[in-house]
């Protein structure tokens, strides 16, 4: 925690991004756009309507693995944690995939040799990318619509059934890290190196951004759902 | 830390069957001693013999020998070896003695024995625990622990993973078969 400072209000954002510049991406979550001259967090939040207590929480907790204000964070309503989500989604559908298969495919296209090496890392990749679509339709389309009802008071489905959380979880991280490892390790170098270095970084930044999403949804969202469909239930 | 596995011993079954059972699980040779002499064992070894009184004390005792005695009696009895022991038994045997053998080997390579290898195989072409038990005459607790191994020597965890990792080494045919299907 030494070297890693809770980042303030009345902090300068500019001076935030050169501390750390992988939080960027998180600022455009948020619709605050560069040009920020020297405004502080405080000021910008105000500028774009934006809770700066909330916004904190996420550039800190993204920032530092360690800072995780659970009792903050269960205080702000579902809806604000729930767009954040839903915009990351965005972010990963809009930007990081295609990013990655450009560079996946110039990956391809520079391979020597037996190509079918490359075009088995292809598959796994697009597997990967298949279970981490089916899990964010689900999220979108069934739980948090469902947790944001719950939450209004305007769940009436008299069949409601709590959601089974285990199911909502998948190897995700798990395929992630077996991607890393499969390129650094056992697959043959017959490649443009720069294109696959930039490739692998580009994996690390998104891996980074998906094990702060889901500590977001395990340590906040779904035990505030568990809570939520308790109280349902109990007044039934 | 153990140096070298030496076995003593006039029954071929239990040479040979050793002998396998170091090569696949521990990439080790298992020595076939003729005789016992201080010239012919290195120090601070695993000796393995069905018949104590073929070693002296002084011998264990310079040479800081550990012995595992061959035994047939069902009853497992610290220091003893039995014979009707099955392969996870042994594994369980054996880890105790030759673990450090086995990381100092991995820090320099990470390669599969071949039982793993033949499992790796097996999970590759989408067989279960069961039929992995099954086809290689192994207990399900066995294969388990093969593919502990297996993961953690390769840093693959998934499946998918794994299998990428088999096509990747030429250990599956992939000729007539689609490569996301198998993925």
């Amino acid at each position: 925690m030494k070297d890693k400072l809770i980042f303030k209000s009345k902090d300068k954002l500019a001076d935030i991004i050169n501390q750390n510049h992988l939080l960027l991406p998180i600022l455009n979550r948020f619709e605050i756009h560069l040009g920020i001259e020297n405004k502080t967090v405080e000021y910008l939040a105000k500028e774009n309507n934006i809770n700066i207590d909330f916004l904190l929480v996420i550039l800190n907790a993204f920032h530092n693995k360690d800072y995780f204000p659970i009792d903050k964070i269960q205080h702000f309503p579902l809806i604000l944690i729930v767009e954040y989500l839903k915009k990351t989604h965005q972010y990963y559908l809009t930007y990081i995939f295609p990013r990655l298969e450009k560079l996946l495919s110039m990956l391809i296209q520079s391979y020597r040799n037996d190509g079918k090496n490359i075009d088995i890392i292809n598959s796994f990749y697009k597997k990967f990318k298949l279970e981490l679509l089916n899990h964010i339709k689900d999220e979108e389309e069934n739980i948090f619509p469902i947790i944001l009802d719950l939450e209004n008071n305007i769940q009436k489905k008299s069949d409601f059934e709590p959601i089974n959380i285990l199911k909502i979880h998948t190897n995700v991280d798990d395929e992630i890290n077996d991607l890393k490892n499969l390129i650094i390790k056992y697959l043959k170098p017959n490649y443009d190196i720069h294109i696959c270095n930039e490739f692998l970084s580009e994996i690390y930044r998104f891996h980074k951004d998906l094990k702060d999403h889901e500590r977001i949804e395990d340590l906040v969202l779904f035990p505030k759902l568990k809570s939520l469909e308790k109280d349902f239930l109990n007044d039934k | 830390m153990i140096n070298k596995v030496y076995i003593f011993s006039d029954s071929f079954l239990l040479i040979n069957g050793l002998i396998l059972f170091f090569k696949e699980n521990y990439r080790i040779d298992l020595i076939n001693l003729s005789k016992i002499s201080n010239t012919m064992l290195e120090k601070k070894s695993l000796l393995i013999v069905d018949n104590m009184s073929s070693i002296s004390d002084e011998i264990i005792d310079n040479m800081e020998l550990e012995i595992l005695l061959i035994s047939n009696i069902v009853e497992q009895k610290p220091g003893t070896l039995n014979i009707f022991s099955n392969e996870e038994q042994l594994l369980g045997l054996f880890n105790t003695y030759l673990t450090p053998l086995i990381n100092t080997q991995e820090l320099s390579e990470s390669n599969l024995t071949s039982r793993e290898t033949e499992v790796l195989k097996l999970i590759s072409l989408g067989h279960s625990n069961q039929e992995i038990a099954d086809k290689l005459f192994i207990s399900k607790h066995t294969v388990i622990s093969h593919r502990k191994n297996i993961t953690e020597k390769l840093g693959i965890k998934t499946i998918s993973g794994l299998t990428v990792y088999a096509i990747l080494n030429n250990l599956i045919d992939t000729k007539n078969l689609d490569n996301l299907q198998l993925i």
